[in-house]
């Protein structure tokens, strides 16, 4: 009976062993591929964030006056435009 | 039995209790071990929980080591700073082989190296850490990289960046060395943008600039010394446009010179000349001492003591209220103002917030100059009435004007969107009526025909005052030439103030050197904010048509 009971004690402590050790090496794993995610998720926020500033310096209002005088663009007609009717009245 | 028999049982007792003994102690170590175990695992399992429960960005700040700061974007999305990583390059001197060889193939990519400077630091083996350049730009970067000179690497920073350049400078700032907002936005909320929020203003970049070009081509063309304009959304208050030139690019914040990093939009103060004639207007019909079928006396000039008050193009006769108006006479604004009393004038001021300095979201404006309570008295009060003896700053001004030309209520000027809106009303629904026909009246057949755009209703007012020189003196030959202008006049979408300081030559004037820059704005500003032009017309009470601009169109 003692000779189970000892051996029912050091089955179960490597056993508790044996979990502890796994449960140790998936965190080590996860906290690796968590790194690794947000680095990633890093570098596309930078990319992001390089086009966001290329793209407002592409399209900066100056800029696109320069390009609208190059090709020759005209100002809006109003002409060409329906007008609103309006009507005002002012007391005396 | 026999003592060999006797021997034997001895050791095997005495083999079995120390057997027992062994056993008893393996059994309490390895209770002891297990006990351990448990609470290795418990605590294991308890972190893990914890982890589970932390908000994302701690997780992501346990790996990152700096946070962006913020980025500054119009009211349309548009961006206006933002925060780049880039690489600077430093250097290890105790890596160094050939300190030399290295400032010598370094030269290749960054000329501008000052090489005896760099030679003395590398050549001191103790330091570690040597800056060469920072914020290389990528080609930079990669250029040095492929130099393979041992010693050198690279430090990842983040780099602020404008990339609209000069555009809306004055309301951004900038931020130093350090990374903390010096000016503007970038030091009102420093805080937010170093915790990585993004702040989003009221201003159009598009308007922005739009407003930016005609004050810059109107500043050269009369040779002025400095220009500032204010576009004001009128419902809220919130400011559209904001330029004051000359102006920086917050790139290069260092090289620009004092001058060009004063914001005169909100630091300097200005008597705005005749523009205060609407204040005293406004006010006469809201107290209803005068109505548009008033006649005022403007035959003769008025004397109060050795002062005297003329008009700069005396009519010398009886005008109406609409006449006194366009034509922008003194001595018919100063009967008006001479039938108020100083403390209706001085309350009515207080509204508009023109006698102490404005609290708005980015600071507060500077002090306006105001008369003493002692000064403020008959004369004081007849020339205040046509803009001498108050300087407000031209913020202070617009929001003011915005009031009486837009709907009666006063709302505070604001650049930040989620500033809550601030209104409260400061004249009737019928003194606004009245002071549009005013307003119309002048763009109409007065001062301000130059601002006309064709095709649609703009309402407004110029301004010409003598500049104030410290020594308390007027100079006759300086102006400052001012125009408020309202578009489209019958429900304004945008309210504009203009001022051109010193401009020179013929065109001076609040209605040749400022009502222009407004024109060539609207003319934008109606296609930019999709306004459609108006047929309109004016009756009277009999509903007769005064007018039509059917002709225009």
């Amino acid at each position: 009976m003692n000779i189970l009971k000892s051996l029912l004690l050091i089955g179960m402590t490597c056993g508790l062993l044996v979990f502890v050790t796994f449960i140790k090496s998936e965190v080590r794993s996860l906290t690796k591929e968590t790194q690794h995610v947000i680095k990633q998720q890093e570098k596309l926020e930078e990319n992001i964030k390089v086009l966001e500033a290329e793209f407002a310096y592409l399209t900066a209002p100056t800029r696109l006056a320069k390009i609208s005088d190059k090709l020759n663009f005209k100002n809006i007609d109003f002409n060409s435009t329906k007008p609103q009717l309006v009507s005002l009245r002012y007391q005396d | 039995m026999r003592p060999s028999a006797r021997r034997y049982k001895n050791s095997v007792e005495q083999s079995q209790q120390s057997f027992a003994i062994i056993k008893t102690r393996l059994n309490v170590v390895v209770i002891a071990l297990f006990i351990v175990q448990i609470f290795l695992a418990g605590a294991i399992i308890s972190k893990a929980y914890q982890a589970t429960q932390e908000p994302q960005t701690q997780i992501k700040d346990y790996f990152a080591k700096e946070i962006r700061r913020g980025s500054i974007y119009d009211q349309k999305g548009v961006l206006l700073a933002t925060s780049l990583k880039v690489n600077s390059l430093y250097a290890d001197p105790k890596m160094m082989l050939d300190v030399n060889d290295a400032i010598f193939k370094l030269k290749k990519v960054l000329p501008e190296i000052d090489s005896k400077k760099l030679k003395s630091k590398l050549s001191n083996k103790n330091r570690r850490f040597v800056w060469i350049k920072r914020n290389l730009s990528p080609k930079q970067a990669y250029q040095i990289n492929a130099l393979g000179v041992p010693g050198f690497a690279f430090k990842q920073e983040f780099f602020r960046t404008y990339p609209n350049g000069n555009l809306a400078a004055h309301i951004l700032g900038y931020i130093n060395r350090n990374g903390n907002g010096v000016v503007g936005v970038e030091k009102v909320y420093d805080e937010q943008l170093k915790n990585g929020e993004d702040v989003h203003l009221t201003i159009d970049a598009t308007l922005q600039d739009t407003l930016r070009q005609s004050l810059a081509a109107q500043l050269l063309k009369t040779n002025a010394s400095s220009a500032w304009a204010i576009a004001l959304h009128p419902h809220n208050g919130s400011v559209l446009a904001s330029v004051s030139l000359p102006d920086y690019d917050p790139n290069f914040y260092n090289k620009a010179s004092a001058e060009q990093w004063k914001d005169r939009t909100i630091s300097d103060v200005f008597e705005m000349g005749s523009i205060n004639k609407t204040y005293t207007f406004a006010l006469g019909f809201d107290k209803e001492i005068i109505n548009l079928n008033s006649i005022l006396d403007a035959t003769r000039p008025i004397r109060i003591g050795k002062y005297r008050i003329r008009d700069a193009y005396p009519k010398s006769k009886w005008l109406s209220t609409v006449d006194a108006f366009k034509y922008s006479s003194n001595i018919a604004t100063s009967r008006v103002a001479d039938e108020l009393t100083v403390e209706q004038q001085k309350q009515f001021y207080k509204e508009l917030h023109l006698l102490e300095p404005l609290n708005y979201d980015l600071g507060t404006t500077t002090a306006p100059i105001i008369p003493t309570d002692k000064s403020w008295k008959r004369l004081k009060k007849m020339t205040l009435s046509y803009g001498y003896g108050l300087a407000t700053t031209p913020l202070q001004a617009v929001a003011a004007l915005s009031s009486i030309g837009n709907d009666g209520f006063y709302a505070r000027p604001k650049f930040v969107k989620n500033t809550p809106t601030d209104k409260v009303r400061v004249v009737k629904d019928e003194t606004v009526r009245k002071m549009k026909r005013l307003f119309s009246a002048t763009v109409e057949e007065g001062t301000g025909r130059r601002a006309r755009v064709k095709g649609y209703l703009i309402g407004g007012k110029t301004g010409t005052a003598e500049i104030l020189e410290k020594s308390g003196e007027y100079n006759k030959k300086q102006n400052l030439a001012t125009f408020i202008g309202f578009a489209p006049l019958d429900k304004p979408e945008f309210i504009v103030l203009v001022g051109v300081n010193s401009p020179q030559g013929k065109l001076s004037g609040g209605g040749s050197a400022a009502a222009p820059i407004f024109r060539e704005f609207a003319e934008k500003a109606f296609a930019i904010l999709n306004i459609r032009p108006s047929l309109y017309k004016m009756q009277d009470k009999g509903q007769n048509i005064l007018k039509t601009n059917k002709g225009d169109l």
